[in-house]
């Protein structure tokens, strides 16, 4: 078996001009919980497409537990359960007869399909609806059918594109309990939302893409101890007397920066990830006569993180990785597939 | 309390209604989802019941008034044929219209696509789901016609056989409204069918009232040799339409990676083989030979000419792996209109072995005019779509409004040529270009002479076929960028 459970390499994916996943590479490990953060149009559900199977790359590389998706896709879609955006409604359907059907064309029959059936009902607790039409229920109830669908046969990587979009609290709360258990149970699990602290909670590492590319791809501790993309930390300092007087000894001392005023001091950036260098510099403010009374590492939320790196992209301070770019194949549609 | 209770556990059976569930197993999910649906309904459940209404009170009211048997025999067989015809001629194919396009809308299909149901059972599904209930009509028609067989004068395997060959009718319309279903153009998909049950509301009473009805019986009992070809011609022709418009309907909805294309086109190939290989030993007129050679290759060249050119190296890969050979098979059997181009001039050249064989230089100059008009035609839209390729988005919708508007072309020129006396119709050499100004020319004296008018046809005709190989040559060109990576592939697997 291969080392990751997902794995992408200089992937793109072309619509015509519009460069929709623009040279992304990752891995994700099994038994992981990974988010996939960005904004509308980053690029995030055409990756999740590609690696479903559902759409293929203009050029690069994606493999779901060492399978390329584009010539064995066949293997792959045994391997991932894909739970879309959105939810295919049915006309004269319960959810009992639509799980039914979905555990009919995974292959399964007689006993074990009742059988299975029957687990994935009481796993999403949808037991005490399954004589509800399945175009009648509401949206938590839609997802955690749409979820007991993905799971039906049992696969090793669940594809999640924006699950609690549209929930309500106690729906989404219920959702990411679900999603625990199945991590819990060593299910790769590979999500997308705008939800960014249940992602925080949730996932064991995220990817922020954007414009089609990796911006970051870590733990979300490293985003809220105020560890920026570059791999610099940040830092609030509030001073006695003149704030002006920090950024004015910023200017002359190495490896520090000043980011912005604040009320009572400022935000400074100090490169590398050395704490003994932030106490050196502690050290030096207090010695060139600063009057420190707060000096703390950033503790940011998720969407801060997130909104502070798209800003410095941006304004131009931090690059993405140029990769050359591909030549449209002349074999491919040059109209999105969907 | 007795001591001699048995506690072993007894052998366990499975239970009759276990049994009866795991009856569905044998079917295709689709199927067992397709019926579920639609079998609750309303317009199945309306047909069915209004049916059953309308034969019941027909048949009453003829006996009630039965003075003269032979008449209202007849009156129940139109009867019969009549409603049999509309409901599943009409309205039953009609429920195929948003089959797959609700599907594809809904993205369900990728739902589908994700589990191990086939774009093919996908269609499939959806197809044998309408015609069984159509055949629960037609299994409810039946006992009227025993009934009817009481009342005397009754052509019974004549109207038996015309019955199946109405319901292989209905049968082979439901499958190209459920293969369409999935084009993108509206009014390809709704608008179309809905003005051909116009049509059919409108044609079938006529058909079943009026004098044609006793002819129609007459072939279908394939009394004589002709009648007979007729028949096995149609219903082979009738099949290969069917399958036709099904595996289109597949291909549209299956991923970019299965290659739908080769099959059918060995399948199109295989047919017309027989055809030439038995277009001599028939005792069907040249011109109703050239009707079932059409039959399959006007099918043939409209999907094959407008199928999109996507085309992945998982597709190449079972071609590359058989060497030069498999290549050169690829050129041809490959997705995409550049190959589909190629294959269609082979079944041309196929077709035109068969037709003379059939002894089509025994034809008048005027019908081998048309033939040669009806052929350039439809490559015409395709030589000219070929020079837009990039910008075309949906293929087959554009070729059939171009198709469409040609048809408009040459009915308003029929009107002026025939309202212009014959001395003023000179401009018409001038539209020679145009194909199906041949349909026009060789109805009215014109200058030239029939000889010389089917030159020109056959000229036009060339013009697009050379300009649609050429076009169709360079693009497959670029074949052999993804064969290479097809090549790759397999080395590194």
């Amino acid at each position: 078996m291969s080392d990751s459970a997902i794995r992408v390499h200089n992937l793109y994916r072309y619509f015509g001009q519009l460069k929709a996943v623009n040279g992304i590479s990752f891995e994700i490990p099994h038994g992981s919980v990974c988010g996939f953060v960005g904004a509308n149009g980053a690029g995030k559900t055409t990756t999740m497409r590609i690696l479903a199977s559902l759409d293929y790359p203009t050029m690069g590389l994606a493999e779901v537990c060492g399978i390329n998706v584009v010539h064995h896709p066949e293997e792959v879609r045994r391997l991932i359960g894909w739970m879309p955006d959105h939810f295919g409604n049915y006309e004269h359907m319960t959810v009992l007869e639509y799980l039914d059907f979905y555990a009919r064309a995974f292959g399964y029959s007689g006993k074990e399909r009742r059988t299975r059936v029957q687990e994935v009902m009481e796993f999403t607790d949808l037991i005490p609806l399954a004589d509800r039409f399945s175009n009648k229920l509401s949206k938590g109830m839609t997802q955690r059918l749409c979820l007991g669908r993905s799971l039906l046969h049992d696969p090793q990587v669940l594809i999640m594109d924006e699950p609690a979009a549209g929930l309500d609290p106690k729906a989404r709360v219920e959702l990411k309990h679900l999603i625990r258990v199945l991590a819990d149970e060593g299910k790769t699990i590979f999500i997308s939302s705008h939800i960014l602290s249940e992602l925080g909670e949730m996932c064991d590492s995220l990817l922020f893409v954007n414009e089609g590319r990796i911006v970051h791809h870590g733990d979300s501790e490293s985003l809220k101890q105020g560890t920026d993309a570059a791999g610099g930390m940040l830092y609030d300092i509030q001073v006695c007397g003149d704030p002006q007087a920090i950024s004015d000894w910023c200017v002359v001392q190495p490896h520090v920066e000043f980011l912005e005023s604040r009320k009572q001091g400022g935000r400074i950036r100090i490169e590398g990830n050395d704490p003994k260098r932030a106490s050196d510099i502690l050290g030096r403010m207090i010695k060139d006569g600063l009057t420190i009374h707060e000096f703390h590492k950033e503790q940011r939320n998720l969407e801060d993180a997130f909104i502070d790196m798209l800003g410095r992209i941006d304004r131009g301070e931090t690059a993405m990785a140029e990769t050359p770019a591909p030549q449209e194949p002349s074999f491919t549609p040059s109209a999105p597939t969907s | 309390m007795s001591e001699n209770v048995n506690t072993a556990e007894p052998p366990e059976m499975p239970l009759v209604a276990d049994r009866l569930a795991d009856f569905s197993d044998r079917l295709s999910p689709m199927l067992v989802k397709e019926l579920r649906q639609g079998l609750r309904a309303k317009t199945f459940v309306i047909v069915f019941l209004t049916l059953q209404g309308l034969l019941a009170l027909v048949l009453l009211t003829s006996i009630a008034s039965a003075e003269a048997p032979q008449n209202a025999g007849e009156a129940i067989t139109s009867i019969i044929f009549m409603f049999f015809g509309v409901a599943v001629l009409v309205i039953q194919p009609i429920r195929g219209i948003g089959a797959l396009h609700r599907e594809v809308q809904g993205q369900t299909i990728e739902l589908m696509v994700l589990t191990r149901l086939s774009a093919w059972k996908i269609v499939l599904g959806k197809w044998v789901s309408i015609v069984s209930q159509s055949a629960l009509i037609f299994a409810a028609i039946v006992p009227y016609l025993i009934l009817r067989y009481w009342f005397g004068d009754m052509n019974l395997f004549g109207e038996l056989s015309l019955l199946c060959l109405v319901f292989l009718g209905s049968t082979v319309i439901t499958a190209i409204i459920v293969g369409i279903s999935c084009v993108p153009s509206v009014i390809l998909r709704g608008l179309v069918p809905l003005i051909a049950a116009a049509f059919g509301l409108w044609a079938i009473p006529l058909l079943c009232f009026e004098g044609e009805f006793d002819e129609l019986v007459t072939l279908a009992a394939m009394q004589s040799p002709e009648s007979f070809w007729g028949v096995v011609l149609g219903v082979l022709c009738a099949v290969y339409i069917g399958w036709t418009a099904l595996g289109v309907g597949a291909a549209m909805i299956a991923p970019a990676a299965e290659n739908h294309s080769s099959v059918r086109r060995l399948l199109t190939l295989g047919l017309m083989l027989l055809l030439v290989a038995v277009s001599g030993i028939t005792s069907v007129p040249v011109e109703g030979w050239v009707i079932v050679i059409a039959l399959v290759l006007i099918p043939s060249l409209i999907i094959e000419m407008t199928e999109p050119l996507v085309l992945l190296p998982p597709v190449c890969r079972p071609f590359v792996e058989k060497g030069a050979l498999g290549k050169i098979a690829g050129r041809f059997l490959y997705p995409g209109w550049p190959c589909g181009v190629l294959f269609s001039l082979v079944m041309i050249g196929l077709a035109g072995l068969s037709c003379h064989f059939a002894g089509i230089s025994t034809m008048p100059t005027s019908g081998q005019t048309v033939v040669t008009s009806l052929l350039g035609s439809l490559l015409m839209p395709a030589a000219v779509m070929s020079f837009f390729d990039k910008r075309i988005k949906h293929r087959l919708s554009l070729y059939l409004l171009l198709l469409s508007t040609n048809a408009i072309v040459t009915i308003v020129l029929a009107v002026l040529v025939n309202e212009l006396p014959a001395d003023s119709r000179g401009f018409m050499a001038w539209l020679a270009w145009l194909p199906q100004s041949g349909f026009i020319m060789v109805n009215y004296p014109m200058k030239f002479s029939p000889v010389s008018l089917l030159i020109w046809m056959s000229i036009a005709t060339a013009a697009y076929t050379v300009i649609l190989l050429v076009t169709a040559l360079i693009k497959t060109r670029c074949i052999a960028e993804v064969e290479r990576e097809a090549e790759d592939m397999e080395v590194s697997s």
